[in-house]
């Protein structure tokens, strides 16, 4: 075929739906510019100031744009923890009462809230975690790190939530993750995420949660599907609902501690079937 | 309205002789209607051509307008109340703080009130009238900014005045103790009994015949009998007279209480805010001189709680509920029961408080000045409840006011369709 029918042949395929792309993205920006007649003169609509350093403030439509498109792209390339972040970002916005009441009515919540403590290890302090006692929490969580390949890494900060209290415990949620997979013994294969993630929903609420929770097994081949619901899910649900806020834990405190005495502590039990011959071989895609 | 104002004319036109209102009016017949019941005349006591049980505000201003109402000038008007009614009528104010039991008065009844010169009769200084009430919810979104300057109804003053209850009663006494001479008080008489007729004398063949002998007769602890044609029942949610008329009520028990108490504000205030919480409204309302009262909808062992915690305390908790979210203020109230000081609930208040203004640097527009005191020992509740009669009237008799219908304080409504009724009434009887 020469290159020009080549070249047309493909334009015209990527033409319509080109132009209905455009088309919908600026009737969905004139939607979004639209003031009401009757609001007063300087009301902020529905976005407010910059409240924190990384705050992006945005109006209603444009954070469900960027939750769809986070969405697909977090979909097709799950390794990538921006776009989970973003939908987390987007979508959370208004769903923090339960986290917010589970910190402020724990006295440990309260003093996260006030002293607002940001987890990061520097070099040394990673290295430093190899010579803690054997069985201790830092000691196991570095090990497990060690095993799947992955070292400690910031998170993406918090962008789209519009109140600043909110932004600091969405990201406290995220940078506990890694500790999640230490008091929870999950490695990082995505039937092991998932579990987390439906664990994760289960303590918090939040709408990202549920929708990695619900979407996210769609992706799995069929042996690992089945795996996932007979094992993984139920286990999730339930130690998820039964077990103390894991998010108004202080974990800096918390590494010298036995790992069984924090998990007892947290009233979290281990899924039986976690490391068995079968489940090693979950595939794994993520890549912290 | 009009069903009860037929049933009335209705009651007096049939039970007594078509025209005899109009009779009262030029002489006295009583003295002839009861002749042929000369053992009653003796023996029955006063005869009155109304008797207002219960000398609240309601009571209070129908006797003031029966008092001085032209065509009502022969009838003969009782006023009973348990209370001492010269103590309210000589009550000295208070200079430092406003009572705790308000009440609203809207724009038209505070004018009818002063069209027959009672108005001017309370402490007027005392009374706050305002023009602007702010609603908001407990999410934080829904706003109300209500402005009575945007009423095209009010044509001259305010949407609504604030006024201390015996201030109100009070003025409405004094007016008739100068303009009412005709008005019988009975004060420090409680009702014992209230019966149709007098048994000891019902004989046969008499009993049947005279209209009078079936006229409610009022007992007093004083041993006055007090016989008259209408009975008028302004006594309060425990109405003596409804239960005599045997008046069917419609209850709703709310199982909650109003924590009501004056505060000191921060500034000078002339707005009205309220707040609605899961728990129940919480509403501020304005007084003179950056005083303020409070009235708060809460369950009973919320209200026992705050009305133990100090005072500075009690005033950190309402800055905390015009503002903060319900989740907060459980945990504010946990505190309080776990026994925290003063100090550690105003710092909780405090940091929370911060929050909230660091997230919504707007809200204060729309939120209340800072309650800096409370009033010492100004903290009192009352329950409430609804209460709703089947009837206002009945065979010779009428409710006015709590007596007819008691509601929820929320929109400060349940004197002024009092008033209404007091209205309602005076006219039927000055055309009857």
């Amino acid at each position: 075929m020469s290159l020009v029918g080549l070249v047309s042949g493909a334009v015209r395929r990527v033409a319509t739906p080109a132009a209905l792309a455009g088309a919908a993205f600026v009737a969905a920006k004139a939607m979004a510019a639209f003031t009401s007649p009757d609001a007063k003169a300087d009301s902020a609509r529905s976005m407010t100031k910059p409240l924190y350093e990384a705050h992006r403030p945005s109006t209603t439509l444009q954070k469900t744009f960027i939750a769809t498109g986070a969405a697909l792209m977090g979909f097709g390339d799950p390794t990538d923890g921006s776009h989970i972040a973003a939908l987390g970002d987007a979508t959370s916005n208004g769903f923090f009462g339960k986290i917010r009441q589970q910190m402020i009515s724990d006295p440990t919540g309260r003093r996260i809230l006030k002293e607002r403590p940001q987890i990061s290890f520097t070099p040394e302090q990673w290295e430093a975690l190899a010579n803690l006692p054997e069985g201790s929490f830092g000691h196991t969580y570095y090990n497990q790190m060690k095993r799947n390949g992955i070292s400690w890494s910031t998170r993406p900060p918090v962008h789209f939530v519009d109140n600043e209290e909110d932004a600091y415990m969405l990201l406290r949620y995220r940078q506990c993750h890694d500790f999640y997979h230490t008091v929870l013994d999950l490695d990082i294969s995505v039937v092991e995420e998932l579990a987390i993630k439906v664990f994760e929903w289960r303590q918090t609420g939040l709408p990202v949660g549920l929708i990695a929770s619900v979407f996210g097994p769609l992706r799995l081949p069929p042996n690992e599907k089945v795996r996932f619901f007979s094992h993984y899910l139920p286990w999730a649900m339930q130690c998820g609902s039964q077990a103390k806020p894991i998010i108004s834990v202080y974990w800096e405190e918390m590494l010298e501690r036995s790992v069984d005495e924090v998990r007892k502590e947290m009233g979290v039990w281990l899924l039986p079937e976690r490391n068995s011959v079968t489940h090693a071989e979950n595939y794994t895609a993520v890549v912290h | 309205m009009r069903s009860q104002r037929s049933a009335v004319a209705l009651l007096l036109a049939t039970r007594c002789r078509p025209s005899l209102f109009s009779r009262v009016a030029r002489s006295r017949p009583f003295t002839t209607a009861l002749r042929s019941d000369s053992p009653l005349e003796a023996t029955s006591g006063d005869v009155y051509d109304v008797v207002i049980v219960g000398g609240g505000p309601a009571g209070c201003a129908l006797a003031g307008i029966l008092g001085s109402s032209a065509a009502l000038a022969d009838a003969r008007i009782a006023l009973v109340d348990p209370g001492k009614l010269v103590d309210v009528r000589q009550w000295e104010p208070p200079s430092d703080t406003y009572l705790t039991r308000t009440l609203q008065i809207t724009s038209s009844n505070k004018r009818y009130l002063d069209s027959l010169g009672m108005w001017d009769q309370c402490f007027v200084d005392r009374v706050q009238p305002y023009n602007r009430a702010i609603v908001t919810d407990a999410l934080g979104h829904g706003k109300l900014d209500l402005e009575g300057a945007a009423l095209e109804s009010l044509a001259e003053g305010h949407a609504a005045y604030m006024i201390e209850t015996k201030n109100l009663v009070g003025g409405l006494l004094r007016s008739l103790h100068h303009n009412g001479r005709r008005v019988d008080i009975f004060e420090r008489a409680k009702v014992v009994d209230i019966g149709v007729g007098d048994s000891a004398h019902r004989t046969k063949g008499l009993s049947a015949i005279s209209a009078a002998s079936s006229w409610p007769v009022v007992t007093l602890s004083t041993e006055q009998r007090l016989r008259t044609r209408l009975l008028v029942g302004a006594d309060g949610a425990n109405s003596l007279v409804r239960k005599y008329a045997q008046i069917g009520t419609h209850n709703n028990k709310y199982g909650q209480y109003g924590l009501v108490a004056t505060l000191c504000l921060e500034q000078l205030n002339q707005t009205a805010f309220q707040r609605f919480l899961p728990s129940g409204p919480i509403a501020l309302l304005p007084f003179p001189g950056g005083f303020a009262n409070l009235v708060w909808s809460l369950d009973a062992e919320v209200v026992r709680l705050l009305k133990t915690v100090p005072e500075d305390s009690f005033a950190s908790f309402v800055n905390a509920a015009f503002r903060l979210s319900p989740p907060e203020m459980d945990h504010l109230y946990s505190l309080a029961r776990a026994g925290a000081t003063t100090g550690e609930i105003k710092a909780e208040v405090a940091w929370r408080l911060s929050v909230h203004a660091n997230n919504h640097p707007n809200a204060e527009d729309w939120m209340p000045p800072i309650v800096a005191a409370t009033s010492p020992r100004s903290r009192t509740s009352f329950p409430l409840h609804m209460r709703v009669v089947d009837r206002l009237v009945a065979a010779r008799v009428a409710l006015v006011g709590d007596a007819g219908h008691v509601m929820h304080p929320l929109a400060g409504q349940g004197l002024n369709m009092g008033l209404e009724d007091v209205r309602c009434l005076a006219a039927i009887l000055e055309q009857a």
